[in-house]
């Protein structure tokens, strides 16, 4: 990578110019970092995990992964897709120790949690968004992402807030666009049926 | 009629994924379809939802208990280098003893100021080589333990904190963040004072420091909290003052100590000397256990990483050296009151702080203290004079031996009873009847190590058969000189592992 490709990079991501002090050991550059995008990666992590905890323990270690592999940094994009491909690789992992080691969800009704099958809500009984409070609702949307598989979670979390076009999901999970498109198409079908009766006033 | 819109098109372009050519022909076909827009609504509206899903904000301390998490040393805020190759050694243990020690009244402090700050990142370096600074107060009380030399020597790859597992990092920032803000700014300016130093003295005082928390974590709690929670420099320095002179005069044989307010001053320093030659043992043991500290903070040593490792020991405790993990030792215990409360102290650091070496330490080095016998296989082991029955012994000689300290103890009474009796030739000597001297009174576990010896160390051992104590102490021999554990009578385990594990090769001992 030459010094002119990373003052191209650092003038269109600052964050890539940060990334390149860490790069050189510089911690207080490093801290800036977590300080800039911890708030960020814990509300793409606590959806896809579930727990706060773990959300919160499982930042902390992309965070370390970042510094530990930040010889390997090359600024060819923006850092915070650097820093989700990451993220995505923990957080992926992650689930799949998980479901090697099943823990029940604390925050959870244990009999939705994970990505049970039985998530079939009816239409009709269900009430509509408004008329749960807050809590409930929030229940409700983590029980019918947790039917979504690990890959189609994280496509969804990273779509809505990152606000991440297919392009950068593509990079970060390292697919092809069309294989992002096709993978949201089928996680919003079925977000879609799964949450329809709670959208309000809809008489579907 | 237009084929369906395939929905991975219709969701493409709510998320604003299409080229203007394509999102126009889906607004053309959603202008004229209302089946089609209601379904757009719903898919629009169910990722909506998603708005409700809580979003935590990451904890206040979050970047700060990350950045203590680097691996690596280094970059722009480690001011203080390090004044040797970084090991963490057993500060990591001490930091958690001394923090432990600290607790209470650290808590009350922070109650009662009513304030708590979140370090700065600039503050890392300090919390890191917090246990380095707990006890202190300034540059100028650094300097006056350095004058005193009280400490013990530190090991030889020094003690410098470098790397502390993440748990005893976030203990360090938590107990950093329970100190009142002006005990913060004090440990601030002593870590920026120090660092602000010419190396050579930076070094040696940072040395100082190290050899004072590793004194720090091994004082009793009392009077650790008695030098930590000091109001002042003054007071700390007295309190710490005060824990050396009692340590060296604990270490006195009690006689000895009793004679103490006697003594001519020259005298009584010369006996804190002798003691503070004892220390130096005990020193070397700590640094010793330093080095492998591996063992103190994270895996167990032997025997402890083997399965039932820790059941055996303590099986070896309570039988062959006869020592109750609580309450009061009866005769039959093998220990003198001070070594008792020193293998109870360390059982205690392992079962909760994990130092299983210390422990493992403890008991190799009393079982060398205290070596055993194989006991009879068929009847019970001789412990008092009443189980000398049947050597028909006048009731004069049964008076004195009940006296003997060694009453109630396998082997040292049957040791020492029958060299009472051999030196005072009332009976033909040596003899048997006190413990097993032959193959077929030994246990069966025994008789197994019988039957792995060679045909010359069999013979060695016929020599002497019949004959006590001199059978078992040839049998103890050569099973030692085979590496081979006596059940019932030995460690668990190869003694040579025992050895390599707690050996202490210089160490006088």
């Amino acid at each position: 990578m030459t010094g002119q490709t990373t003052a191209v990079m650092t003038a269109r991501d600052p964050d890539v110019g940060l990334m390149v002090r860490v790069r050189g050991d510089d911690r207080s550059a490093f801290a800036e970092l977590v300080d800039k995008y911890q708030h960020r990666l814990l509300a793409v992590l606590h959806p896809i995990v579930g727990r706060r905890e773990e959300a919160e323990d499982l930042a902390q270690e992309v965070f370390l992964r970042v510094y530990r592999t930040r010889h390997k940094y090359t600024p060819t994009a923006r850092f915070a897709t650097w820093l989700f491909t990451i993220a995505n690789n923990l957080a992926l992992n992650a689930l799949r120790d998980r479901k090697r080691k099943p823990a029940v969800r604390l925050d959870a009704d244990p009999s939705a949690s994970g990505s049970q099958p039985g998530f079939q809500p009816t239409a009709g009984t269900a009430p509509p968004a408004a008329g749960l409070d807050h809590k409930e609702l929030a229940e409700t949307v983590q029980r019918a992402l947790d039917t979504l598989n690990d890959r189609q979670r994280l496509a969804v979390v990273l779509n809505k807030f990152e606000d991440m076009g297919y392009a950068d999901i593509a990079a970060v999970m390292g697919l092809t666009v069309p294989a992002v498109k096709s993978l949201l198409c089928r996680a919003r079908e079925q977000l879609r049926a799964a949450l329809t009766p709670y959208i309000e006033g809809d008489d579907a | 009629m237009p084929d369906p819109l395939p929905d991975a098109d219709l969701i493409a372009y709510l998320d604003g994924e299409l080229d203007d050519e394509a999102s126009g022909a889906v607004e053309a076909r959603l202008a004229a379809d209302p089946t089609l827009r209601k379904k757009a609504d719903a898919f629009r509206r169910s990722f909506a939802l998603l708005d409700a899903l809580p979003r935590p904000d990451a904890p206040a301390d979050f970047t700060a208990r990350t950045v203590t998490r680097l691996q690596v040393p280094g970059g722009s805020t480690a001011a203080l280098p390090p004044a040797r190759p970084r090991r963490w050694g057993w500060l990591a243990a001490a930091a958690v003893v001394l923090l432990a020690g600290l607790g209470g009244a650290t808590a009350r402090l922070a109650v009662r100021s009513g304030e708590t700050a979140t370090p700065a990142v600039a503050d890392l370096p300090a919390i890191e080589a917090l246990p380095l600074y707990l006890g202190a107060d300034d540059l100028a009380f650094v300097r006056r333990l350095d004058a005193a030399d009280h400490f013990p020597p530190e090991p030889a790859g020094g003690f410098a904190p470098a790397d502390p597992s993440p748990d005893v990092r976030d203990k360090l920032l938590a107990t950093f963040q329970s100190l009142p803000p002006t005990r913060q700014r004090q440990i601030r300016t002593l870590h920026a004072d120090l660092s602000a130093l010419p190396p050579p003295e930076r070094d040696r005082l940072r040395r100082v420091l190290e050899r004072y928390a590793g004194w720090l974590q091994r004082l009793p709690a009392d009077e650790r909290a008695k030098v930590l929670t000091a109001r002042t420099a003054e007071a700390r320095l007295t309190a710490v003052e005060d824990a050396v002179l009692t340590a060296r005069r604990e270490a006195l044989p009690a006689r000895t100590r009793e004679r103490l307010p006697a003594l001519r001053t020259d005298e009584r320093l010369q006996l804190l000397a002798d003691g503070r030659a004892a220390e130096r043992v005990a020193d070397a043991e700590w640094v010793t256990a330093s080095d492998h500290w591996r063992t103190l903070t994270a895996a167990k040593p032997f025997p402890f990483d083997q399965p039932g490792g820790s059941e055996q020991v303590d099986e070896f405790v309570k039988s062959v050296l006869r020592a109750a993990p609580a309450g009061k030792p009866d005769e039959s215990c093998r220990l003198n009151p001070a070594e008792l409360a020193d293998l109870r102290a360390r059982h205690d650091l392992a079962a909760r702080d994990g130092q299983w070496f210390l422990y493992g330490l403890g008991v190799w080095r009393l079982a060398d203290r205290h070596p055993s016998l194989p006991k009879p296989r068929a009847k019970p082991a001789v412990v008092h004079p009443r189980d000398l029955a049947d050597l028909k012994l006048p009731q004069r000689v049964l008076t004195q031996l009940e006296k003997l300290p060694a009453v109630g103890k396998w082997p040292e009474f049957a040791r020492t009873a029958a060299g009472q009796l051999g030196g005072k030739k009332l009976l033909p000597v040596p003899t048997d009847g006190f413990g097993p001297c032959r193959p077929g009174e030994l246990p069966e576990a025994v008789e197994a190590v019988l039957a792995e010896l060679s045909d010359t160390d069999r013979k060695r051992l016929d020599a002497v058969k019949g004959k006590w104590p001199d059978y078992p102490d040839l049998l103890m021999r050569l099973a030692r000189e085979k590496d081979r554990e006596v059940p019932g009578v030995t460690l668990p385990g190869q003694p040579s592992k025992w050895a390599a594990t707690y050996g202490l090769p210089n160490t006088p001992r």
